[in-house]
C-alpha cells in the first residue's frame, strides 16, 4: 500500500467510463460547481449509484462533491444528495459550504466529511473548528502557501489535500459567463461549458467553465514533489475536469510513477516527467499560490533551495 | 452580543478620518473603519490605531457607533495578533467588529462574548444554514452576498438565525464575493509591514487590494482543433456598481438590522452626500412616505450614480495600470507651450 | 465665483510645501492647500515642488473634498508671462481651485481668461486699504490676503475693509517682515544672481524676495550698528518678529476675516501637523472662550519652536561663504537656542534633503 493517495474529480457517469481511472486511489464524483450540468453525478441517483458501484468494482475510494453556492432553493437538493450518499456508503463527501457541513453533521452524523477548496478555508482556528463540525480532510483555499497548509497540517492534525496538477478555480459566479456571453436564452444550456472556451485580455488568460473561472496555466508541482513530501503531505488531487478524455489518465500515470519513487526513497529526477507535462498542458504551466508567488508563476526547485 | 435594534441602523464607510467624520456629520448611525492591513481595502483607505481613537472620540460624543472592520482573511500566524489588536480596540471603546474567517470569529466570541460581531459580505453566507454555522460561530448579523433576491432575505429575516445587513450601495461582483482569487492570480506579493502584518498586496480576500481584472476587456475566444476562434467583442466580466433606491422601502418594512454603504475609496465629498441620501431616503420611509416615485428624488440619485460611476471608471483604470496588464488609457493633460 | 463662503468660521488655509506636509495637514483638518511650483512662486526653490508632486496633492485633497490654490506671485518678466498662463491653464484642466497672483496685469490676464477661475491676491500686493480692495476686486479677484505687518491689523480697522465684494484673508501665522511684503528690496541689494531654471521657461533671480522668492532674511539677523560715537549696538535691531495672532482670532473673524494663512512650506511635515492641528483646534472652539487660552499657550510654545528653526535655517545659510556676511557678522547664538536646536535635528524628519539643496543653491552664490 503506497502511503500517499491521488485523486481527482469526475462529474459524470460517461466520462468515468471514458477516464483511465487506474492511476488514482480515489474520485470525487459530482460537478459541484452547476447543478444544471446535464447528468451531473451529483443530482442523479441512477448514475451516482452505478459509477459507485464501477468504482468499488476497480477498488476506489468514492468521494462525492456537493454543490458548493447553494442556496435557500438549493438545500433540498444537498439534503437530498447526502442521504444517497449515505444510503450508498460512500467514503466521504466533499463540502464547499459551511451551511451544507452543518447539516451534514446534524442529520448525517454517520458521514465522513471532506471540506472543500471554495469554502475559504484559511487559518488553524476555522480547521479546528470545522473538525468539531466532522471534518476529517481539508482543502484549504488555493491562495495559502505551502507553509501555513504545513502549519495547519501539523497543528491541527488533519489530512491536507493539495492540488498537485491542474487548473485552479479562482472564482465562482452565480450566473453562468458562456450562457450571458453566447446569448444563450433556453434552459438548456446544451452544456457549453465542455467546450473549450478561454479569456483573453491584452497579457492576461484565463479558462472558463460558465460558473467558474478557472486559471489559464496548469499547477504542476512535479518539481517540488521532495519538498511536498518532505513537508509531510500525503492526499493529492489533479483537476481534470476541463480537460480532453486522455488528460487524466495520462498525468495521473506520471504524477503515479513520480510518487512512488520519491516517497519510496528511490532515486527521484522530476526533469524526467516536466516535459512530457509540459506536452500535454497545453498552456503554460504555474506553481499556484504555494510559495508565496502569484498564482500564475512557476518557482523552479533551483529557486527554492 | 447582537444590539437591540428599534430600527435600522444605516451604516457608512470610514475610509479616513476626514470621511468618518462626514458620514457622521451626514447622519449615518455608524461607520466601519478598517485598521490598516486588517481590511478588505488598501491601506491608503484604512486607519491608523490613533485615528480610529480619533473617530471613536467623535462618535460617541455624537452619540453614534463605530464598527470596526478587520475582514481580511488573515494567515493562521496572525491570529494572535489579530486578537491582541481587538482587544486593544475594545479598550478604546468600539461598538463592534467586522469579520470574515468562522475560526476567528469564534476566538473572538469566546474571548469577548459582549462584542457584537458582524460577518462580512466575504463570508457569502447565502442559505439559512449557512446562517445558522454563522451564528454557532458567534455572528450576531451577517452582511448577505449581494445576489440574494428579496424572497431569500425575506426567509432569511423570518429565520432570525443572526440579524440581516444589505448593501445598499456597492458593487455586485463577477463571482460571489470572498470566492474569487482572479487578482492575486496575476499579481501577488507578500509584504510585511512594520507591525509584521502581512498586507498580501493583490490578493482582495488577504489584503484588500484587488486590481479588478475582471473589469479588464476580456475577449471570449473557443480553441478548436489548435484553431481559435473569438466570439463577441471584448467586455468586461461584469462588476457592476449599485445603487439602490426602489428596494429600500421593502428593506425598511422587513426591518433589517443594517442598511450599509459600501465606498470607502471613493471621495469624501461624494460619500457624504450618498450617506445624506439614504439618511432622507430612510427618514421618509419611516415617516411612511414612498419618495421611490418622486422625480426629485430620481433625479439626484441619477446625479450621484454618474459621480460614483466616473470616480470609480478612473480607480479602475488606475488599479489595471497598476496590475501592469493594459497600457494607459488615459492622456495626460497636454499643455500649449509657448 | 468665491471660494471662501463666509461662514461663521475662518477657513483655514496651510502650506502643502511637500507631500508629507499636506497629508500631515489633510489629517489635521485643513481647509485649504496652497502650493508653488518650481520656479513660478515666492519662494526658494528647494521648497517649492515638482508639478508632479503638485499633482499629488491636487488629487489628495480632491479627494477629501479640499480646495487647493496654486501660488503664482512672483513678478513675472513680460516674456514669462504666456508661459505662467499655460501652466494656469494646465492646472486648471487638472482641477485647482484658485490662484495666487501678485501682479495686477496676469491678475486681470488670469480673469479675462479663465473665467470661472478664482483668484486670491497675494500678500504681495500689499493691499491695504478699501480703494484698492476694490481695484482688484475689478480686476477679477474675489480673495485679498492682508499684509503681514499691516499696522492696522485690529479688528476694527478691518471691519472698515470689510464689504468691498472681496474676501478678507490674512496671516495667523507667518515672519513679520521689516518692510511691507513686495516692497522690500534689503536682500537683492546684497546679493542677487539671474539664473535659468531647468524648464528654461523663466529666470530665477537668486536674491531677490520679489522676483524669486529666495531672500537672505536680512531683517531677522543679529547684526551689529555702529553709532557715529563708536558706540556698538548688537542684536536683532531690524527683526520684528514672529507673527502668531492666535489670541486675536475671535475679533477678527468677527471683524469679518474668512479666511486664516499659515506661513511655511519650508516646515517640516511634523512641524505644520502641530501647527495646523492647534489651529484646527481654536478655530473649532472659537465660540469656547474657556478653553482658549490653554490651546493660545501651546501655540505660543510653537512659534517659539518656529523661531528655532528660523534661528537653524539662518545658521545653515552662514555655512556658505558668501560675501555680505561681512558686513553683518552673524552673533553665535544663545545657547539655550542651539540645545533645542540639536534636539530639533535630532528628529529624523529634519534631515529632509531639501534643506541641503537650500544650503546647495545658497553656496551657487560665488562671492
Amino acid at each position: 500500500m503506497a502511503n500517499f493517495e491521488l485523486s481527482t474529480s469526475v462529474f459524470t457517469l460517461s466520462e468515468i467510463q471514458r477516464t483511465d481511472i487506474s492511476p488514482f486511489d480515489s474520485v470525487y464524483l459530482g460537478d459541484p460547481f452547476c447543478r444544471d450540468y446535464s447528468k451531473n453525478l451529483g443530482e442523479n441517483r441512477e448514475d451516482l449509484k452505478k459509477a459507485v458501484e464501477l468504482l468499488r468494482s476497480n477498488d476506489k475510494k468514492v468521494y462525492v462533491s456537493s454543490y458548493s453556492v447553494p442556496r435557500n432553493d438549493d438545500l433540498d437538493a444537498a439534503e437530498r444528495l447526502l442521504s444517497w450518499c449515505e444510503e450508498l456508503k460512500v467514503d466521504a463527501v466533499e463540502i464547499h459550504n459551511f451551511g451544507t457541513l452543518r447539516m451534514a453533521k446534524n442529520r448525517h452524523p454517520g458521514l465522513k466529511l471532506f471540506v472543500g477548496y471554495l469554502a475559504n478555508v484559511y487559518t488553524e482556528p476555522t480547521v479546528m473548528k470545522l473538525k468539531v463540525f466532522g471534518a476529517s480532510r481539508i482543502m484549504g483555499n488555493y491562495e495559502l502557501s505551502m507553509e501555513e497548509l504545513e502549519t495547519i497540517k501539523n497543528n491541527c492534525n488533519i489530512d491536507v489535500e493539495l492540488l498537485i496538477h491542474g487548473k485552479m478555480i479562482l472564482g465562482i459566479s452565480e450566473t453562468c459567463l458562456l450562457k450571458r456571453r453566447l446569448e444563450h436564452k433556453e434552459d438548456d444550456c446544451m452544456d457549453l461549458c465542455r467546450r473549450d472556451f478561454h479569456l483573453v485580455s491584452s497579457k492576461m488568460f484565463l479558462r472558463t467553465f460558465g460558473r467558474v473561472t478557472m486559471s489559464g496555466k496548469d499547477v504542476c508541482m512535479i518539481e517540488h514533489l521532495p519538498e511536498v513530501i518532505r513537508r509531510g503531505f500525503k492526499v493529492f488531487r489533479i483537476e481534470s475536469f476541463a480537460e480532453n478524455r486522455d488528460y487524466a489518465g495520462n498525468v495521473g500515470r506520471i504524477y503515479r510513477k513520480a510518487l512512488e519513487e520519491a516517497t519510496g526513497g528511490k532515486d527521484f529526477n522530476p526533469y524526467n516527467y516536466l516535459p512530457e507535462l509540459q506536452k500535454i498542458s497545453r498552456s503554460n504551466l504555474c506553481n499556484g499560490y504555494y510559495f508565496a508567488t502569484s498564482g500564475q508563476e512557476y518557482v523552479t526547485a533551483g529557486q527554492r533551495s | 452580543m447582537r444590539r437591540k435594534r428599534e430600527k435600522t441602523e444605516l451604516l457608512a464607510p470610514g475610509g479616513s478620518y476626514e470621511m468618518a467624520r462626514a458620514a457622521y456629520d451626514a447622519g449615518a448611525d455608524s461607520v466601519y473603519v478598517g485598521p490598516v492591513g486588517w481590511s478588505r481595502r488598501r491601506s491608503f483607505y484604512e486607519l491608523s490605531d490613533e485615528d480610529i481613537k480619533r473617530v471613536i472620540d467623535y462618535a460617541h460624543e455624537h452619540g453614534k457607533l463605530l464598527r470596526v472592520a478587520m475582514n481580511t482573511l488573515p494567515s493562521t500566524w496572525e491570529i494572535s495578533k489579530g486578537l491582541q489588536k481587538i482587544e486593544n480596540f475594545i479598550k478604546m471603546g468600539i461598538d463592534g467588529i467586522v469579520l470574515t474567517d468562522p475560526g476567528f470569529i469564534n476566538r473572538v466570541h469566546t474571548n469577548f462574548p459582549g462584542l457584537e460581531i458582524h460577518a462580512s459580505v466575504g463570508c457569502s453566507a447565502m442559505n439559512r444554514e449557512e446562517f445558522k454555522f454563522y451564528a454557532d460561530m458567534g455572528i450576531d448579523v451577517v452582511t448577505v452576498p449581494t445576489e440574494l433576491n428579496i424572497k431569500e432575505l425575506k426567509q432569511l429575516q423570518d429565520d432570525d438565525a443572526c440579524g440581516v445587513e444589505i448593501l445598499v450601495h456597492a458593487n455586485r461582483d463577477f463571482t460571489y464575493l470572498g470566492r474569487c482569487t482572479m487578482s492575486s492570480y496575476f499579481k501577488h506579493v507578500w509584504k510585511k509591514a512594520s507591525d509584521g502584518k502581512n498586507h498580501f498586496h493583490g490578493s482582495p480576500n488577504r489584503g484588500g487590494l484587488c486590481w479588478r481584472v475582471c473589469k479588464s476587456q476580456w475577449c471570449l475566444t473557443e480553441k478548436t482543433n489548435g484553431r481559435a476562434s473569438e466570439f463577441g467583442s471584448p467586455e468586461d466580466l461584469g462588476n457592476v456598481a449599485f445603487f439602490l433606491f426602489e428596494e429600500v422601502p421593502d428593506y425598511m418594512k422587513m426591518k433589517v438590522d443594517c442598511l450599509k454603504i459600501q465606498g470607502r475609496e471613493y471621495t469624501v465629498p461624494l460619500v457624504s452626500d450618498i450617506v445624506k441620501f439614504y439618511r432622507e431616503l430612510m427618514d421618509a420611509c419611516m415617516e411612511g412616505q414612498d419618495p421611490t416615485s418622486d422625480p426629485e428624488w430620481i433625479k439626484r440619485r441619477e446625479a450621484m450614480i454618474t459621480r460614483r460611476d466616473n470616480e470609480r471608471d478612473t480607480k479602475t483604470k488606475e488599479l489595471l495600470n497598476e496590475c501592469g496588464e493594459i497600457k494607459t488609457t488615459t492622456e495626460p493633460v497636454t499643455v500649449g507651450e509657448n | 465665483m468665491n471660494p471662501a463662503v463666509p461662514t461663521k468660521k475662518p477657513l483655514l488655509m496651510v502650506p502643502a510645501g511637500s507631500l508629507k506636509a499636506a497629508q500631515a495637514a489633510l489629517r489635521e483638518g485643513a481647509d485649504i492647500f496652497y502650493a508653488g511650483i518650481r520656479g513660478w512662486s515666492l519662494r526658494p526653490t528647494a521648497f517649492e515642488i515638482d508639478e508632479t508632486e503638485f499633482l499629488k496633492i491636487l488629487k489628495l485633497t480632491k479627494f477629501f473634498g479640499k480646495k487647493i490654490f496654486l501660488t503664482m506671485n512672483c513678478f513675472y518678466r513680460t516674456d514669462e508671462i504666456p508661459a505662467a498662463l499655460a501652466l494656469i491653464e494646465k492646472m486648471k484642466n487638472a482641477g485647482i481651485d484658485a490662484v495666487i497672483a501678485s501682479q495686477p496685469g496676469l491678475i486681470r490676464e488670469i480673469h479675462r481668461r479663465f473665467p470661472d477661475l478664482a483668484i486670491n491676491v497675494s500678500v504681495q500686493t500689499s493691499a491695504s486699504n478699501r480703494q484698492e480692495l476694490e481695484f482688484y476686486k475689478e480686476l477679477g479677484a474675489s480673495l485679498v490676503v492682508l499684509p503681514r505687518n499691516f499696522p492696522e491689523l485690529d479688528p476694527d480697522h478691518i471691519k472698515k475693509l470689510a464689504g468691498t465684494g472681496v474676501g478678507l484673508e490674512m496671516f495667523l501665522v507667518g515672519d513679520d517682515s521689516l518692510n511691507y511684503d513686495g516692497r522690500c528690496y534689503l536682500s537683492s541689494y546684497l546679493n542677487q544672481k539671474k539664473i535659468k531654471d531647468d524648464t528654461e521657461r523663466k529666470y530665477c533671480m537668486m536674491g531677490s524676495a520679489n522676483r524669486n522668492g529666495f531672500c537672505y532674511l536680512m531683517c531677522k539677523r543679529e547684526c551689529e550698528v555702529m553709532e557715529p560715537g563708536g558706540e556698538i549696538h548688537r542684536g536683532h535691531i531690524l527683526r520684528r518678529g514672529d507673527l502668531a495672532l492666535f489670541s486675536k482670532l475671535k475679533p477678527l473673524s468677527d471683524a469679518g476675516i474668512e479666511v486664516v494663512k499659515i506661513q511655511g512650506r519650508e516646515f517640516p511635515a511634523g512641524m505644520v501637523k502641530l501647527i495646523v492641528r492647534m489651529t484646527r483646534r481654536l478655530i473649532d472652539s472659537i465660540d469656547d472662550d474657556s478653553s482658549e487660552k490653554e490651546y493660545v499657550r501651546e501655540l505660543e510654545h510653537l512659534v517659539r519652536l518656529k523661531q528655532v528653526i528660523s534661528a537653524n535655517h539662518l545658521r545653515l545659510l552662514a555655512k556658505s561663504r558668501s560675501s555680505f556676511w561681512r558686513n553683518i557678522r552673524p552673533v553665535i547664538e544663545k545657547p539655550w537656542d542651539n540645545i533645542l536646536t540639536a534636539l530639533w535635528m535630532a528628529f529624523p524628519f529634519y534631515r529632509e534633503l531639501r534643506w541641503k539643496k537650500y544650503l546647495n543653491e545658497a553656496n551657487k552664490i560665488d562671492t
